[in-house]
């Protein structure tokens, strides 16, 4: 399909409508789904209707341009009143003339209606509903406030910021990227907060993508080139429309791409993975409370296996005794090292995790029991693991589900190995390396030119109004001075 | 790249699993015991037998299990013991070090061993017992705890804090006073108290009046020349006032024919240099309760409660005279005023050339200044009178 459209580009500018008939009429063998009309006018003039049976909506084709073409019955018929007639009587909203081909089929992989007569086209909007309704966010669940979240249709997605941020600086800038899918993104800022260099590196960095198709947002992620060297995500992705806002509010620039329900947001800071839209629902207190919990878990998630290794296989002196009587009496009789303990109900865990994720929900049930009694009771009365570390495994687990951005829990992950496999071969040592090196990591990065670590390093005393503590609105008055230079008293512009 | 990886590789390699050992592999030592047996030492390890934790074991197994052996060194004493143990020795959880009397003064292979071993703790208590040995001593069982060094060192930490007449030494602290000047290291003396009639078994434990256990007797400290000072429970507390290790105590005082008891909640002890008239000044300052009365006395008296603080006050000091007129009469400078003084003004004493113990702590004198401070009466008012019963 793509060979056809590079001919047609190719060839004729002008929109000859016989050429462009037998084009199309070839182009039906291919395309089953391509319906081509021709209504005939008195005895000469015909005016031919294209368009996908598949894409558009067939009522809003009867009702708003057959039965238009088949009231008018203009006697007198010449193509240059029947124009200014189409344009008066046709009550379809979004028409637009088409003078490409390249451009017609454009339109016609989009849902329209392409009318074409004598060497000209126009083209009407009757997309067909193949969008989701808005539903509840299925990857971030809401308790309190908004619960309206993106779905497929770039459109709504737009309009769901848009209803919320009602100014006209809100300003959109429009990429079509992937030369088969030829899918739309949208950068979305608010011109008089965001920064214009961050806008124009946005820009810059995406019209720069050469690929084949965006079938995600995601796919646009990896596409960013940087210098970092890391796994921690420096675009975060949300479904939420009021989290959307609320970035663009800061000065953040947010990025929508068609049949896509996550939306990007750039730049992302380290603080920000821990960050939640429900923080600001709730009083300050709780808000700090809880991220502080989540801080705590995800180094837990990462720390705690490895801890446990080093403490009971390298350097029991760590421990009080009497927890260290408690944990021999406990291990004596596990046939094997306390690694391979370890990455075993490791492996068992993110099993079962894959599979609790991709198994329809019928099957959820099964799947669960199944994996507490192996993973609880019977390994353990088995001899084959000891109860301290599926309690310590379990732990980390709780603590890494606490995390929904995917990109995260893979981060996390890849540094409990790591930490894990260190500390097995050096002891405390060993985790005290493997902590000092991600610290290194994750202040060398870079997200969009700015330092991953702020607000904390460099330190920015306004910036941190928002980050580990959360502050009172009334308190926190000016916007982050290293996200946006102009307008930085929230309330003025 | 290539070199770092190549670095990685190589510190695997060379670095890796040193010092590994699982849990299963290690045997928890909680106490250790040395003596001298014909010139070699006599080394008793106790060994927590971790199995009894376990949920399921039915068995009633022994709690602590005992291993000795004999070496030229201590080292290779403990070395000769995994003939007999059946997993490695792991030192770092010792509670107890129990030091036989024979083994003083000369304590040196004590201190090098564990302080040169990379792997010890040093925050164990350091005790000495002169009648008994070491190794039966960490035979006994004892009733409401688990092993007898546990029992050993809750003992000496509820005795000294409650009471405040017995001193326990930490290994540091044991290491510091060994190699400071004008100080000498105080023991706790572990004594049993020991029915023959009873055995060293389980059975000891069905019995609710125990007849054999293990106590904390009086404090001593050892003369350069290896004779045992022995300081009895009044000294003790002297000496713990100096050291300020006081904290709740008891003073015991007569009043005409009974006695009352005060307890002190807390204590402080600084102590002052007045050289020129070779004279330390102690300055105890401490806050008191009244715990039990027996006198016919009314304690809502002014006079009642002047005598009470001037009483207790008298008491205090007459501990810490006591203490320090033992020192000096045993010339021994086990209260530590040596090293104060070498702190403290270091040029007063040649430390380095002269011994201390002999040709300076006889000039010194101490005067005991006690401020005691009594808050509290209790729910009582008065004793309760005769005649109180007589109504009835």
């Amino acid at each position: 399909m793509s060979m056809y459209i590079k001919q047609t580009i190719s060839q004729t500018i002008f929109m000859n409508t016989k050429n462009l008939i037998e084009q199309l009429n070839m182009f039906k063998k291919k395309a089953p789904d391509l319906i081509i009309r021709k209504i005939k006018f008195g005895p000469l003039k015909y005016v031919y209707i294209v368009l996908f049976q598949t894409l558009t909506n067939e009522d809003k084709i009867n009702d708003f341009i057959l039965k238009y073409l088949s009231n008018r019955s203009i006697n007198d018929f010449d193509f240059l009143s029947f124009k200014t007639d189409i344009n008066e009587f046709i009550p379809a909203i979004n028409k637009i003339e088409v003078n490409d081909k390249e451009k017609m089929f454009f339109y016609l992989f989009n849902g329209f209606t392409i009318l074409l007569f004598n060497n000209e086209a126009l083209a009407f909007e009757t997309k067909g509903a193949l969008d989701r309704s808005i539903t509840e966010p299925s990857s971030e669940p809401t308790v309190k406030g908004p619960k309206d979240a993106f779905n497929e249709n770039i459109n709504t997605n737009i309009g769901l910021v848009r209803r919320r941020i009602k100014s006209t600086n809100l300003s959109q800038e429009t990429l079509y990227i992937g030369k088969i899918t030829n899918s739309r993104v949208n950068i979305i800022y608010l011109d008089n907060i965001a920064e214009n260099d961050l806008v124009l590196r946005v820009k810059n960095e995406f019209s720069k993508i050469d690929t084949d198709g965006i079938l995600d947002s995601y796919y646009l992620k990896e596409f960013i080139k940087t210098q970092n060297k890391t796994l921690f995500p420096i675009i975060k992705s949300t479904e939420k429309p009021d989290e959307v806002c609320k970035a663009l509010m800061e000065g953040k620039i947010c990025v929508l791409v068609e049949n896509s329900p996550n939306v990007l947001i750039i730049p992302t800071f380290f603080i920000d993975l821990f960050k939640n839209s429900e923080d600001y629902y709730q009083l300050p207190f709780f808000a700090t409370f809880t991220r502080i919990i989540r801080i705590l878990a995800f180094f837990i998630a990462i720390i705690l296996p490895a801890y446990y290794l080093a403490v009971t296989t390298f350097d029991q002196q760590l421990l009080p005794t009497n927890l260290l009587l408690n944990f021999t009496s406990q291990r004596s009789g596990v046939p094997f090292p306390a690694l391979f303990e370890a990455l075993f109900l490791m492996l068992i865990f993110e099993i079962l995790y894959e599979g609790d994720s991709r198994t329809p929900s019928s099957r959820g049930t099964s799947l669960s029991i199944l994996g507490a009694l192996v993973l609880g009771d019977a390994a353990v009365n088995a001899g084959l693991v000891s109860p301290i570390m599926v309690i310590v495994i379990a732990i980390t687990a709780i603590c890494s589900l606490l995390f929904i951005y995917l990109n995260l829990q893979a981060v996390i992950r890849f540094w409990r190995y790591l930490l894990m496999i260190l500390t097995s071969f050096f002891g405390i040592i060993g985790l005290a390396i493997g902590i000092a090196l991600m610290i290194a990591n994750i202040s060398s990065i870079k997200s969009f030119g700015k330092p991953y670590l702020l607000p904390f390093s460099p330190f920015n005393k306004n910036g941190t109004k928002d980050a580990l503590i959360r502050t009172n609105f009334s308190k926190n008055n000016f916007r982050k001075s290293y996200l946006t230079k102009k307008n930085r008293r929230k309330g003025r512009l | 790249m290539k070199k770092i990886i190549i670095v990685i590789i190589i510190s695997f390699l060379i670095a890796g699993c040193s010092d590994y050992k699982e849990l299963d592999e290690i045997a928890i030592v909680e106490a250790m015991g040395i003596e001298k047996k014909e010139d070699k030492f006599l080394i008793t390890v106790q060994i927590i037998n971790t199995d009894v934790l376990k949920k399921d074991s039915s068995v009633s197994e022994a709690k602590t299990f005992i291993y000795s052996d004999t070496g030229s060194t201590i080292f290779e004493a403990i070395r000769n013991m995994s003939n007999k143990t059946s997993k490695k020795l792991f030192f770092p959880h010792l509670k107890i070090l129990i030091i036989d009397d024979e083994i003083f003064p000369d304590t040196k292979g004590v201190i090098d061993l564990i302080t040169r071993d990379t792997e010890s703790m040093m925050n164990f208590d350091v005790v000495t017992t002169i009648n008994y040995s070491p190794n039966e001593i960490l035979k006994t069982i004892s009733p409401l705890v688990p092993s007898s060094s546990e029992s050993i060192s809750k003992m000496l930490e509820l005795s000294e804090q409650n009471n405040g007449n017995a001193y326990i030494l930490k290994f540091e602290d044991f290491l510091k006073d060994i190699v400071s000047n004008g100080i000498t290291p105080v023991f706790s003396n572990i004594s049993l108290n020991k029915n023959l009639s009873d055995k060293n078994n389980m059975d000891l434990l069905k019995n609710s009046s125990i007849n054999s256990y293990i106590e904390i007797d009086n404090t001593i400290t050892y003369k350069s020349n290896g004779e045992i000072i022995t300081l009895n429970k009044n000294q003790t507390k002297g000496l713990n006032y100096i050291r300020n290790k006081i904290k709740y105590s008891l003073i015991t005082l007569p009043c005409k024919d009974n006695y009352y008891s005060m307890e002190t909640f807390s204590s402080s002890t600084k102590l002052k240099e007045n050289l020129k008239n070779n004279e330390i000044i102690i300055n105890v300052n401490t806050t008191l309760a009244i715990g039990e009365f027996n006198c016919d006395l009314n304690i809502e008296k002014d006079s009642t409660l002047k005598m009470i603080k001037s009483d207790s006050e008298k008491m205090i000091e007459s501990y810490i005279n006591s203490a320090f007129d033992l020192a000096k009469q045993e010339e021994t400078d086990f209260l530590g005023i040596g090293n104060f003084i070498y702190k403290n003004k270091y040029k007063y004493f040649d430390f380095k050339n002269k011994s201390w113990d002999k040709e300076g702590l006889s000039k010194i004198n101490i005067k005991v200044k006690v401020d005691a401070n009594v808050i509290k009466q209790g729910n009582l008012k008065t004793s309760i009178k005769d005649n109180d019963y007589e109504k009835r």
